[in-house]
């Protein structure tokens, strides 16, 4: 360095940005939260919560930074139906219920097949404060998900369908051996049935691809479902779409999202009153 | 001195006339028109008005109200005071949430007017209600001069203190709700098989099947060749009939039958072969070698010898040679 470098540094906008490039480093270097410490983090405050559940106005914050924790491990990528479950039931006990099923769908298209996860949904989708009668009663109600991909999870499809195979081979180098022909028979059944299989997961593919087309939202406070993108234009339904309610996105404009509710009818809604999610 | 005895005279009639003039009564006086205050002037009218606050309770929780009353006294017109709006005092209005109370109307006759207000601290902060101006109309000042004095409402000190506990309201949630599950477990990502997995799979069978069909011809040779045996469908069924020959009542007859149909059905062996020796030329001529000819012939012999001499062989080994013999034939077909 030399001595005009020097005594650059040294003047008042030197020590600046030395000062500025120490905090900038020592930033860099401070060391990051690992997954394993937030996980901790969000058991312990679940557990906080859990301690303090005779007291809801108590609790219910715990459970929001629990929540808060689960979500930052999923943002981060990690994906299981426990992680889905955690953090769907450490936002319903926060008392947001629509964030509860959207990490359940979150957690569906990642493992659609999880049982524990369809069962948890069902009973948060039974939360879900819709009109006993009235034209949204028979509209906004989701409807429960169907198909062998909600029964059978790709490992157990890929252990079936190469047990199957396994077996069908094998019956056929047993029938060359013994010349028996029922091993071929045996064979071939196995066969067929791995086929009906792989059928049932090919329309149940093209059943979501119809179904999942559009991103799905939740409605994340009561609100009107409006015929325009604007507060002034008439309800399209006369009932207000409760929070929790979950709609298939169209388009946007303006703020306003134009969603299509279960049983068809489309509307607007502003787009801070939904929140996206997985399926 | 001339002037100072003779113009006091007029100047007393002037002020005599003057004062005969005005009214007698100076509460009846009109107000000026000059100088009314801006702000904090409240249409009252008396002479020497006092105002202050009157506060029973100085200390109050936090998210409750303080009852405050603004007392004016001797006030000439107290139906026409207007009620100060502490909202739009900011002294009040950052401190307090101020409600306004239904006071009762004022009558004509009192000297005094009460001006009732709800208080709310807005934070533990607030330590005192604070003063207010009151300015008011005094008919009895000259012109001009103090016809609007101040009065004040002294500060009151206050205690805000720590609200009280809210009463715990239980979760109602499910039980089950408030189990997760724990441990490093629950970031393990399942496994999902990728497109090599499927792969794999649909190679391990047919490579499991072909490993199983030459080890099993390497450690059953005789019964890999019985397989190729049963590939001609004669000899699939000359074979079958020699082995179920045992539950016949007559074994060496149904291994001589089934051996002859065999050797009718792959070879042309006229219908006059029926002995033995007839059977090993027919066999020479279809240019089947001698010494295997001479084997069938045997087995043939074998089996007249079980039917019509005393049992000297077992029908096992004449199966057995049987078999072998069709074996030899099928592998020179």
């Amino acid at each position: 360095m030399t001595t005009g470098e020097a005594v650059s540094v040294c003047t008042p906008s030197g020590y600046r940005i030395i000062a500025t490039l120490i905090v900038l480093l020592s930033a860099s270097s401070a060391p990051a939260s690992s997954p394993a410490d937030t996980l901790a983090q969000a058991e312990s405050a679940f557990a906080e919560g859990v301690a303090l559940r005779h007291d809801s106005a108590r609790a219910r914050p715990t459970f929001t930074r629990a929540a808060n924790a689960y979500d930052t491990l999923w943002n981060e990528g990690f994906r299981s139906p426990e992680l889905a479950i955690n953090r769907a039931r450490a936002h319903r006990l926060a008392g947001n219920l629509p964030k509860c099923i959207a990490a359940l769908h979150d957690g569906l298209a990642f493992a659609r097949f999880s049982r524990p996860l369809q069962v948890e949904l069902e009973d948060a989708r039974a939360a879900v404060l819709y009109p006993l009668d009235g034209e949204l009663a028979t509209q906004a109600r989701p409807k429960p998900l169907r198909g062998i991909s909600t029964r059978m999870s790709p490992t157990d499809a890929w252990l079936l369908a190469g047990s199957l195979w396994l077996l069908a081979c094998a019956g056929v180098a047993r029938f060359a051996m013994t010349r028996n022909p029922l091993w071929l028979a045996g064979a071939a059944m196995c066969l067929v049935v791995g086929l009906i299989l792989g059928g049932l997961w090919l329309q149940d593919a093209q059943q979501r691809i119809h179904d999942e087309s559009l991103p799905l939202l939740v409605v994340s406070d009561d609100v009107i479902l409006r015929r325009g993108n604007a507060a002034a234009y008439p309800p399209r339904i006369d009932a207000i779409l409760p929070k929790g309610a979950e709609v298939r996105e169209l388009t946007r404009r303006g703020g306003w999202v134009q969603v299509q509710i279960p049983g068809g009818a489309i509307g607007w809604l502003p787009e801070s009153a939904v929140i996206s999610c997985g399926g | 001195m001339t002037l100072g005895r003779f113009y006091p005279l007029p100047l007393l009639a002037l002020c005599l006339v003057c004062t005969l003039s005005a009214p007698h009564d100076p509460l009846l006086a009109q107000p000026a028109v000059f100088d009314e205050p801006s702000e904090h002037y409240y249409k009252a009218k008396g002479i020497g008005i006092v105002v202050k606050w009157e506060v029973p309770r100085t200390t109050v929780q936090e998210g409750r109200d303080l009852t405050v009353t603004l007392v004016i006294t001797r006030v000439m017109n107290p139906t026409e005071v207007v009620k100060p709006d502490l909202r739009k005092l900011p002294a009040f209005n950052d401190a307090f949430i101020v409600t306004d109370e239904a006071d009762p109307p004022p009558k004509p006759t009192d000297k005094e007017v009460r001006f009732k207000y709800k208080l709310r601290p807005r934070n533990r902060s607030v330590d005192q209600v604070p003063a207010l101006e009151f300015y008011y109309f005094n008919p009895a000042a000259p012109p001009g001069k103090k016809a609007f004095p101040q009065a004040r409402a002294d500060a009151v000190s206050i205690t805000v203190t720590e609200p009280p506990p809210k009463p715990a309201i239980p979760m109602t949630e499910e039980d089950r709700l408030f189990h997760v599950a724990t441990g490093p477990e629950v970031l393990h990502t399942p496994f999902v098989p990728c497109r090599w997995a499927w792969v794999a799979a649909a190679l391990l069978g047919p490579l499991a099947a072909v490993v199983w069909f030459f080890a099993w011809r390497r450690i059953y040779p005789d019964a890999a060749r019985l397989a190729h045996l049963r590939r001609s469908r004669a000899a699939r069924r000359a074979t079958d009939a020699i082995q179920k020959a045992s539950r016949t009542p007559d074994p060496p007859a149904t291994i001589a039958a089934a051996v002859l149909g065999y050797l009718r059905t792959r070879f042309p062996l006229p219908e006059s072969a029926v002995t033995p020796s007839e059977i090993a030329v027919a066999l020479v001529d279809a240019l089947v070698p001698e010494e295997v000819a001479e084997q069938i012939a045997d087995v043939f012999r074998a089996c007249d010898r079980a039917r019509f001499a005393p049992p000297s062989d077992s029908g096992l080994s004449i199966a057995s040679d049987a078999e072998a013999v069709i074996s030899r034939l099928e592998a020179i077909a």
